[in-house]
């Protein structure tokens, strides 16, 4: 019969997304598995919360942390300037050919490797300006890696955020600035968090940039000043799984663990805060 | 066809209809009077019930039409007079009921009551026609003219002392009264201008 | 509704020769008309006609869009130039309020979304603020609904309620003119009857400019009628003529839904 035939392809249809889907997701959570099924046992709080007196020794204190100050610097000095360049784009840039070229520029910076930051870093930062390796240096890199990123994001947010409410609070008396600032800002806040949380991931995560700028392959204290060089757990996993050290396998799964649970975990917290800013802009149009 | 013109379409259909009754109750009293053959008058009554059947029910149909289509300006105006102009029709049903009682009682016709129902017939039909084809200006000329058949009634009246032929003559002149009342209303559906006891707007469009 | 005999003959706003362009498009034609202090003026139109355009140009609201060009003058209260590029749009906005199509409250509460236009003019002291209000929430008969509840979110409220703060939000400010642009199209018959009311009740205090492509409201509600078409003013006069009989064949074309 007819009918039959149509919910046959249907079925068969339906089945082979099913396949496709689960191509995309098995993979990544039998990585997640795996990792965790390796790492798990050497992870303990001694070997988050001390420095090791060696590199075979674990304890993983000083990458940790070095990766936290950096990431907390690289928002600190990128976060206000894309705040700032947003605004300018969504509320006040004409929109004209200049926009569309800069809306392009920054479509193409995102695109950009990061390895290449890293050597633009290395050579306006550490080599230019003579910072030499140090935290600023790797700061301002990673600054510049998450602009594109976070203008998108924000200016995407700010977009968001309904015309009308905009008409009401200029028809209400209130220049621009009250404006931008009064209205459309805190209506787009969780949106700009998203943007925010998904930088910080980025910056946690990425090697390259970080390879040339600030990192350091073994240090035995933490950096005391910004102009110190930190090691940071996407290097230090680089360089105990390529450079032959000795260091044992279950140790490298657990920095491994470590650096994706933070990554991840960061992750997760953006898409539930997107969800929540989807919510908050819906409920307003 | 919008459908508010199939609304006013309709009205006009059923007043037009009325327009034919009364024009035909007006036939049987004008042929009455020139024959002075009374007997056939006793349709008039039953006409005059079907008149009355057909004012209420192009009332119903007014009410209606303002109630759901709400209608503007020249369509508003035109309802307007439809209702107004539905009076005066059943009115003129009822002066020609009041003319065939009178009648039957009279023997000798006077030539002059036989002049007015003639022009009083004239008259209703001039407005009858300007109502079908939305006619101003002759509608103009039959509230100009009203003044002869007054002065035809009046004359009636002081000439002739029985009280059948001055009643009749009454009701006659009442029939061209209310055909001026329908002249009327057609001026103000077309021209929206309102000409009733207003002397000299009569003079300035009667100049025109 | 008294048209007759207005107490005032100064209007409140004198439109003389406007022009509005959109790039090379041209919206608004020669546009001449007088608007006469607490009255409600409805101009109503088909879409598209430039009804929306003439009613921005009397706050400004048209100077956010890009590439648009108006020539000719706007004076208000017999003496400002609103077509001044030096004016002080702010200020002017103050006096001449608008109200929306869609109901548009802050997401903040109604208490912050009525303080709204208060607290961007300059400081008032935290007593003053609260009166005014009150006040403005008064004026819209939402202070018995809403006055247990002020720190709610203003977009709790239902439509008909949230275009009500809309219109307190307008008031708090002060204004001598309230621009509505379809005010009630995005709201159900109850509430539009509502605000209808609450429109009359304006009447009072402020003078009212209404765009509506509802011409039952215009006739319900407005003094005056201004009919737009393709960017030309037909017709401009006493809504009980406009309604019984415009001078214009135009005019009587649109309100009798014989268009096109």
């Amino acid at each position: 019969m007819m009918f039959r035939r149509v919910a046959m392809t249907d079925l068969v249809a339906y089945g082979l997304i099913l396949v496709f889907t689960a191509i995309s997701f098995v993979p990544l959570m039998a990585l997640v598995f795996f990792i965790i099924a390796k790492g798990l046992p050497r992870l303990d709080l001694d070997f988050l919360f001390s420095i090791s007196p060696s590199l075979e020794s674990g304890g993983i204190l000083a990458p940790l942390f070095g990766t936290l100050v950096l990431t907390v610097i690289a928002l600190v000095i990128a976060v206000p300037i894309s705040l700032l360049a947003a605004i300018y784009l969504s509320e006040y840039a004409r929109k004209d050919r200049w926009f569309h070229l800069i809306e392009l520029t920054i479509v193409n910076l995102a695109g950009v490797p990061s390895v290449v930051y890293g050597l633009f870093g290395l050579g306006l930062f550490v080599i230019f300006f003579g910072f030499g390796k140090s935290i600023i240096a790797g700061a301002l890199t990673m600054a510049c890696m998450s602009l594109p990123l976070l203008i998108t994001v924000f200016y995407q947010s700010l977009r968001a955020v309904p015309m009308t409410l905009r008409e009401a609070s200029l028809a209400l008396g209130a220049s621009r600035l009250a404006t931008t600032f009064r209205v459309v800002l805190p209506t787009a806040l969780s949106g700009i968090f998203t943007g925010v949380i998904l930088a910080t991931a980025r910056i946690a995560g990425e090697t390259a940039p970080v390879l040339f700028t600030v990192a350091a392959y073994y240090m035995p204290n933490l950096p005391e000043s910004l102009s110190d060089q930190a090691m940071l757990l996407s290097y230090h996993l680089y360089a105990i799984s390529t450079q032959n050290t000795g260091v044992s396998d279950e140790q490298k799964y657990a920095v491994t663990l470590v650096l994706v649970g933070l990554v991840l975990g960061i992750n997760l917290l953006a898409i539930a805060a997107r969800a929540k800013a989807k919510n908050k802009i819906s409920s307003l149009v | 066809m919008l459908i508010i013109e199939r609304a006013i379409r309709q009205l006009r259909d059923n007043l037009h209809a009325m327009t034919e009754v009364v024009l035909e109750m007006l036939e049987l009293v004008v042929g009455a009077l020139e024959k002075g053959d009374t007997a056939e008058l006793e349709t008039i009554f039953k006409q005059d019930k079907h008149l009355d059947q057909l004012e209420k029910s192009l009332d119903r149909q007014c009410m209606e039409l303002l109630a759901l289509i709400n209608p503007h300006a020249s369509d508003l105006r035109f309802v307007f007079s439809v209702i107004k102009t539905n009076v005066d029709l059943e009115r003129m049903g009822d002066e020609m009921k009041n003319v065939a009682r009178e009648i039957k009682n009279t023997t000798e016709i006077p030539p002059e009551l036989k002049e007015l129902s003639r022009q009083v017939y004239a008259t209703a039909k001039k407005a009858f026609r300007a109502l079908a084809e939305s006619d101003a200006k002759s509608s103009m000329e039959i509230i100009l003219d009203d003044d002869k058949i007054d002065t035809l009634e009046y004359n009636i009246i002081q000439k002739y002392p029985q009280l059948g032929i001055s009643l009749t003559a009454k009701a006659l002149e009442r029939i061209a009264d209310h055909a001026t009342n329908i002249a009327e209303n057609i001026i103000y559906t077309v021209e929206g201008i309102d000409v009733r006891h207003e002397n000299t707007i009569r003079q300035r469009l009667s100049q025109k | 509704m008294t048209m007759e005999d207005s107490t005032n003959p100064q209007p409140i706003l004198q439109v003389r020769d406007l022009n509005l362009f959109y790039g090379e498009k041209q919206v608004l034609k020669k546009i001449s008309m007088e608007i006469t202090p607490h009255s409600i003026t409805a101009i109503i139109g088909p879409s598209g006609c430039g009804k929306s355009t003439l009613l921005r140009c009397f706050n400004r609201m048209n100077d956010l869009i890009e590439n648009c060009r108006v020539e000719g003058s706007i004076i208000f209260g017999g003496k400002t130039e609103i077509n001044d590029r030096k004016l002080d749009v702010t200020e002017l906005r103050r006096r001449i309020g608008m109200v929306f199509q869609r109901p548009n409250p802050f997401p903040k509460s109604i208490y912050d979304n009525i303080a709204y236009g208060i607290r961007v003019a300059g400081k008032v002291s935290k007593s003053e603020l609260d009166a005014r209000v009150e006040e403005a929430l008064r004026k819209v008969g939402l202070w018995e609904e809403v006055s247990d509840r002020l720190e709610d979110s203003g977009m709790a409220l239902s439509g008909g309620q949230a275009q009500r703060l809309c219109i307190a939000r307008t008031i708090a400010t002060r204004p001598d003119i309230i621009l509505m642009d379809e005010p009630t199209s995005a709201l159900d018959p109850i509430s539009t009857q509502t605000i209808e009311e609450l429109i009359l009740e304006l009447r009072e205090n402020y003078t009212v400019v209404i765009v509506t492509h509802n011409m039952q409201q215009a006739a319900r509600i407005s003094d005056f009628t201004a009919f737009l078409y393709q960017g030309e003013l037909v017709e401009h006069s006493p809504t009980k003529i406009m309604f019984t009989r415009p001078a214009e064949k135009r005019t009587e074309d649109y309100i009798t839904g014989r268009f096109g």
